[in-house]
């Protein structure tokens, strides 16, 4: 065991703070993440410690203010690695929609003051830094999240599984929704690491974690057609998380 | 003098004063999360897509968006819920109040009250107390998972009903899991140096749903245990204000502001509640005390009623024996206004959409209980800073401690606006 131990910072940029909430959700884990680490930065629980900078970053939310770009640069900088946690950090999320009416949408919703926010539209953490990797989910897993730190910390990358949701629900023995309730699950075409919670719940996969890399999105979309989905459904179905 | 980012608060958050000498000019509770333009985002989607997105708005209160979204999408449609989805769905609510109540009092709120500066420093001196907290926050996170799939963002419950029962098993750990530790938890509420009573930062005014029963559900909006008003009628009674640069806009009562939350559904309820948390009530609340902190001891209140109102309703869900996969009823999608409001833990919270007559949405509304107290803070602040100026500079803490009294979530907030 090394003598020193890790600092570690959690951030948050434009998000629904889901991710940090989730990692907050390992309850009296949590304690033991402080006891075995350095946690510099937890806004949601505590000031920030006097050393400013961790040894290992994990950035949650979307990219949406200069002052996030200014931060991501500086952070990079001065980290060993940098981890974007959660779907907004990863592909900009639920929340980057609609690229070129954004700035109508603003001064709609704030008549008076709309034209004065600089927002810029929803990117993630990649665009703007390199990742050293990302944990995909809207939210994370916290089992998943804890994996990763445990590698990080002894100073290893880890992997992340290349295979897609169909795999674990096949192992949890769940009956296809595609295929016996032609119910249009993303499951087919979506990363796994969430142990098929949709399909398992009787819900069709949305695809937060994204698509994963061998991913046949057009052979989809042809199954999608036969169960009777018309263009517009299968174009609101990949776009809820699934693709930007 | 600025407060930057105030922590142990959901979400980021500034306190901006201007002095002049002792005086307070202005006060401002600046939010800083921008805003993700949510009611834009579901703008010209599926009914059946609009709860999934809108959970998104917030991680804490994300039970209450989904549920709300659904009851005011079956509003519309004219759909019958069966009475154990109404139960399943109520425990759900109950799940995220234990989670956000052990959360903010545990966690974020007490370390003020013991001088620490967060929950890790209280952990070393006091362990036995953070580790309620824990549990508590443990079990509301248990009941979330169970009946809605998931701690955050839940899964089951849809439009028409629930996708997934949870198994008799499941719901009885449940219940056995509030068992143990309702008399610890109550035992610990009797041990807490709560504040109890700050004469200068008062509830003038507040807002809840009200009902038959006390909880997060009800049937009319009640203002100051007195004027009863129809939940659709909110953007008659209650007006918006937009006060650049706070990216958030102000809503007023008679050009008044107002508080909800968990005090305010106390000071109009009180008399609904029953048990144990009636017991506690007593003990720890006075009735003529309206200080904002006050919320704070409203929420141990609310943690000790939703603990026994969990064990109740498992009963009466063991009683229906439920079997069934999913239920699922059947409906039509039909064009109008779709409105509903639930109890989020922090306050009222109404959904407004109108949607066409294929199920798409037109437009909506989302009215969330921290804008709504927004000018409340803003007044106590400045009422706060003018009081203890007079005898001390260093004001920052405690007015984080009364930031923090209110509960804010300052992802929700930022989604208020105008059809």
């Amino acid at each position: 065991m090394p003598n020193e131990k890790s600092k570690i910072g959690l951030y948050s940029l434009t998000s629904c703070s889901g991710d940090i909430l989730e990692i907050t959700n390992i309850e009296d884990k949590l304690l033991k993440i402080f006891e075995i680490s350095i946690v510099v930065d937890l806004n949601i629980a505590m000031p920030p410690h006097k050393d400013k900078y961790p040894d290992i970053a994990f950035v949650e939310g979307a990219v949406t203010q200069s002052s996030e770009i200014e931060f991501l640069k500086d952070l990079r900088k001065k980290v060993k690695y940098l981890i974007a946690i959660g779907t907004c950090a990863t592909t900009g999320g639920v929340i980057a929609r609609g690229p070129k009416v954004r700035k109508e949408w603003l001064k709609d919703v704030y008549p008076e003051t709309g034209e004065t926010f600089k927002l810029k539209f929803p990117r993630p953490i990649k665009d703007i830094v390199s990742v050293d990797f990302s944990i995909p989910g809207c939210p994370i897993e916290r089992n998943y999240f804890l994996h990763c730190l445990g590698y990080l910390l002894k100073g290893i990358i880890p992997e992340i599984p290349n295979y897609p949701v169909c795999m674990e629900c096949k192992m949890k023995g769940n009956e296809c929704l595609l295929r016996y309730k032609n119910i249009p699950c993303l499951g087919p075409v979506t990363k796994a690491g969430c142990g098929a919670r949709h399909p398992s719940l009787g819900r069709a996969c949305d695809g937060c974690f994204g698509a994963y890399e061998d991913a046949n999105k057009e052979s989809l979309v042809q199954i999608f057609k036969k169960i009777g989905l018309s263009e517009k459904e299968i174009k609101m179905r990949f776009d809820i998380f699934w693709e930007r | 003098m600025k407060i930057d980012l105030i922590n142990r608060v959901e979400g980021h958050g500034r306190i901006e004063l201007s002095l002049k000498g002792k005086h307070v000019a202005s006060v401002k509770f600046d939010i800083l999360t921008p805003p993700r333009l949510f009611e834009k985002l579901i703008v010209g989607r599926h009914y059946s897509d609009i709860p999934t997105i809108v959970s998104r708005i917030c991680s804490i209160c994300s039970a209450s968006h989904r549920i709300v979204s659904i009851m005011a999408i079956e509003n519309l449609f004219n759909v019958k819920i069966p009475k154990e989805i109404k139960i399943l769905r109520n425990l759900l609510l109950h799940g995220e109040a234990l989670e956000s109540h052990g959360l903010h009092l545990f966690i974020l709120s007490l370390p003020d009250y013991y001088g620490k500066k967060s929950f890790v420093e209280m952990a070393k001196e006091m362990p036995e107390i953070v580790s309620i907290g824990f549990k508590i926050k443990g079990l509301g996170n248990k009941i979330q998972e169970i009946v809605g799939g998931r701690a955050i963002h839940q899964i089951t419950p849809v439009v028409g009903g629930m996708t997934f029962i949870p198994s008799k098993k499941e719901i009885i750990s449940i219940k056995q899991n509030a068992e143990s530790i309702l008399e610890e938890v109550v035992d610990i509420f009797k041990k807490i140096p709560f504040i109890r009573f700050t004469p200068f930062v008062k509830v003038k005014n507040w807002v809840s749903l009200s009902g038959m029963e006390y909880g997060y559900t009800g049937e009319y909006i009640l203002i100051n245990n007195d004027e009863k008003i129809e939940i659709d009628k909110f953007w008659d009674r209650f007006k918006e204000s937009s006060l650049p640069p706070s990216y958030v806009k102000h809503t007023l009562l008679d050009n008044k502001p107002f508080m909800v939350g968990a005090f305010p559904r106390i000071l109009n309820g009180s008399n609904k509640i029953k048990g144990k948390a009636f017991w506690l009530m007593e003990t720890l609340y006075f009735k003529d005390i309206l200080s904002t902190y006050m919320n704070n001891i409203a929420q141990a209140i609310e943690i000790v009623f939703s603990l026994e109102q969990v064990i109740n309703m498992v009963n009466e869900l063991l009683d229906m024996k439920l079997t069934q996969e999913s239920i699922l009823v059947d409906f039509k999608p039909k064009a109008g206004k779709a409105i509903a409001a639930v109890e989020a833990p922090r306050g009222l919270l109404i959904h407004k959409y109108n949607i066409d007559e294929k199920g798409y949405i037109l437009n909506g509304d989302i009215i969330t209980p921290t804008a709504l107290n927004l000018s409340d803070m803003e007044q106590n602040l400045k009422i706060m800073a003018e009081t203890l100026l007079k005898e001390t500079t260093d004001i920052k803490p405690l007015l984080e401690t009364l930031i923090r009294a209110y509960d804010p979530c300052i992802s929700c907030s930022v989604h208020i606006f105008n059809i």
